[in-house]
């Protein structure tokens, strides 16, 4: 038997020896029930959560009631300019394409590529995080100095700087997006990690032997989730948005894909006489950001120590 | 307090040579040739040869590194591949521009975001203070180019109060102010929000309500001072963000900018005009780090005794005046 697997057992066996059943009222409930009890109880955050789910459920299904290449990307010139109405209901662009279409297919483009960005940025960021912090001395030296030289620029400006350099489209927007977020994330995750190094639990697992990377993976990471969470999700508006400018100032996404941004820019030479153009797209980002927004505020709620009871 | 702030623009050196590798490999890095950009599509090989070999542009990626932060820190940044322009001719015609954005959105943000925000936390669960918070949560999902979009619809296209494009007069800067502050305001707000609820419940709040002292010098004097701190780091670093970001706006509103002037070079690889741009903006945001972090020193007094030189620390340690 391993002294890793020792060390489990013992604390299996330390966790049923503490049976509070017994107890008065006590009922055991894990600790992420807890948090999502804590997080069901904000009446904003599931209102941002049901926008969301109705979101998700609109990508997913978009299929069944549109057709990508023809509702969305081909012309159709004849129906040019329309008003909403019961065929169009956001109306249809200069091209005769349906708006609601091409805007619950940019939906899709959007929360893809902002949950593919916060979660590869959330691994770097925690990996990288965890490393520094860990480990200390040299590498922290040499991965936070590295780190300050990509936080000192502003996003965007990265950001324009890295697509500009690669070229336009969804891969190379993530890519500079990822390098827009990381080195925030990278510090914040850090300072997470630092006070979670000298607790004793991380001592008791380094006097059992224990391998450091399972220290990292097994409890150093585990227990500094709650800003993790916090920060990703929060995060996900920031570069929805972010995606959405650089696309509106043509380096991300290119028309013809139904991106919001690129709707909207494309939208503003017409919008004197067809404001609908530039209103729904606009809405579309906005009410996707506030979604994402009021989880984001009801997650850090949920996992904030200081709000328990 | 000198030796502080020497400290620090010294370690600003290693951050900013830092930028410039990453920016100037960025641009090494990807694909297409400055001299072909320069001369077009339709240009003779040999010509673009040519013009190649007369830029430089055939010696190796260090020496013309080395070669360019050499001449940078003499002054000399270059001229631009498209122009012919000295860089910072160019970069100080649209500093004016940008700057003007950048600042006037701050003052915008700070007059707006910072009473509102004292007002809701002193009323707190009051109306206002929800319509507040709703405010401001719904500001930080609005993305700024389509704030600016909509208000050049209204004020400008259907109202005509206000011009849509073009900078200059007072007025036309009223709409790209409030659209790039608008999002940066929404987090002030809430910062300026919270900051002052944990600092009203503070014993010391009590004790000046105590012996009675009236309740807006109470807010202002006691409350406000306290919870500046974590206000003006937002402030800070929010400036800096708002001199790097205006590239949007600046496309929104028709703003002839450094924003502008970045998209444009960086489309057309145009290297030592986005090498000094973004360094530019790079010294500025470690200038402004820097003034916030001596601004601590100031509305924090006891900040200020951990600046002070050894000696005249421990006269006022002696006289008790200092901790």
């Amino acid at each position: 038997m391993s002294i890793d697997d020792k060390q489990t057992d013992f604390e299996d066996s330390s966790q049923e020896s503490m049976d509070f059943s017994s107890v008065d009222g006590y009922k055991k409930r894990s600790q992420l029930r807890m948090i999502a009890a804590r997080f069901a109880k904000n009446r904003m955050a599931m209102v941002g959560l049901v926008v969301l789910i109705l979101l998700v459920v609109m990508v997913v299904t978009v299929d069944f009631f549109f057709d990508y290449q023809t509702d969305a990307i081909k012309q159709d010139m004849r129906n040019r300019l329309q008003s909403p109405s019961m065929a169009h209901w956001f109306g249809t662009d200069q091209y005769g394409r349906d708006i609601f279409a091409r805007i619950v297919y940019g939906a899709r483009i959007s929360l893809v590529t902002s949950i593919c960005v916060i979660s590869i940025s959330t691994v770097l960021g925690a990996v990288l995080g965890a490393l520094s912090a860990y480990y200390g001395g040299w590498v922290d030296n040499l991965i936070m100095r590295i780190n300050d030289v990509f936080y000192a620029l502003p996003f965007n400006l990265m950001a324009i700087c890295v697509v500009a350099s690669l070229g336009s489209g969804i891969m190379n927007l993530g890519l500079a997006c990822v390098v827009g977020v990381v080195p925030g994330f990278a510090r914040i995750f850090r300072s997470a990690i630092l006070p979670i190094k000298s607790q004793e639990y991380i001592e008791a697992a380094k006097a059992c032997g224990t391998h450091d990377r399972r220290i990292l993976m097994r409890h150093i990471i585990p227990n500094a989730m709650g800003p993790i969470i916090v920060q990703a999700t929060l995060n996900l508006a920031i570069t929805m948005l972010a995606i959405s400018g650089l696309s509106y100032i043509g380096l991300g996404i290119e028309s013809p894909m139904p991106e919001w941004g690129v709707m909207l820019s494309e939208g503003t030479t017409y919008m004197r006489d067809y404001p609908f153009l530039v209103l729904f797209p606009g809405f579309a980002i906005v009410v996707a950001a506030l979604a994402l927004n009021l989880i984001g505020d009801g997650m850090r709620d949920a996992l904030d120590p200081k709000l328990k009871n | 307090m000198g030796k502080y702030i020497f400290k620090r623009i010294l370690l600003m050196i290693p951050v900013i040579l830092g930028i410039s590798l990453v920016i100037f490999s960025l641009l090494e890095f990807s694909p297409g040739d400055p001299a072909r950009i320069i001369l077009g599509p339709k240009a003779p090989d040999a010509s673009v040869e040519a013009l190649r070999l007369q830029m430089g542009l055939d010696r190796p990626f260090w020496i013309r590194y080395a070669e360019y932060i050499f001449n940078a820190v003499r002054g000399n940044l270059g001229s631009s591949y498209r122009t012919k322009l000295p860089v910072f001719t160019e970069i100080m015609a649209r500093f004016p521009t940008t700057i003007n954005l950048a600042f006037g959105s701050m003052v915008v943000m700070v007059v707006l975001a910072v009473p509102i925000g004292i007002l809701s936390a002193v009323k707190q669960y009051s109306l206002m203070d929800n319509a507040t918070l709703a405010g401001a949560l719904v500001l930080s999902s609005m993305p700024g180019f389509w704030l600016g979009t909509i208000m050049i619809l209204f004020f400008a296209l259907k109202l005509h109060w206000l011009p849509a494009t073009g900078g200059g007069s007072f007025k036309s800067f009223l709409m790209p102010w409030f659209a790039l502050a608008a999002s940066h305001m929404a987090t002030l707000v809430r910062m300026t929000r919270s900051n002052m609820l944990e600092v009203v419940r503070a014993d010391y709040i009590k004790m000046a309500r105590a012996k009675g002292a009236p309740e807006n010098r109470v807010i202002v004097h006691h409350a406000l001072r306290n919870a500046m701190m974590p206000i003006v780091t937002i402030i800070g670093m929010d400036f800096a963000a708002l001199l790097g970001g205006t590239m949007i706006t600046e496309t929104v509103f028709a703003l002839p900018g450094m924003g502008t002037l970045v998209i444009e070079s960086v489309r057309s690889k145009d290297v030592p005009m986005v090498m000094a741009v973004v360094l530019f903006i790079a010294i500025i945001g470690g200038f402004l780090n820097l003034l916030v972090d001596v601004l601590y020193a100031y509305i924090d007094p006891r900040l200020k005794s951990q600046y002070m030189a050894p000696g005249r620390k421990k006269r006022l340690q002696r006289a008790n005046l200092v901790h």
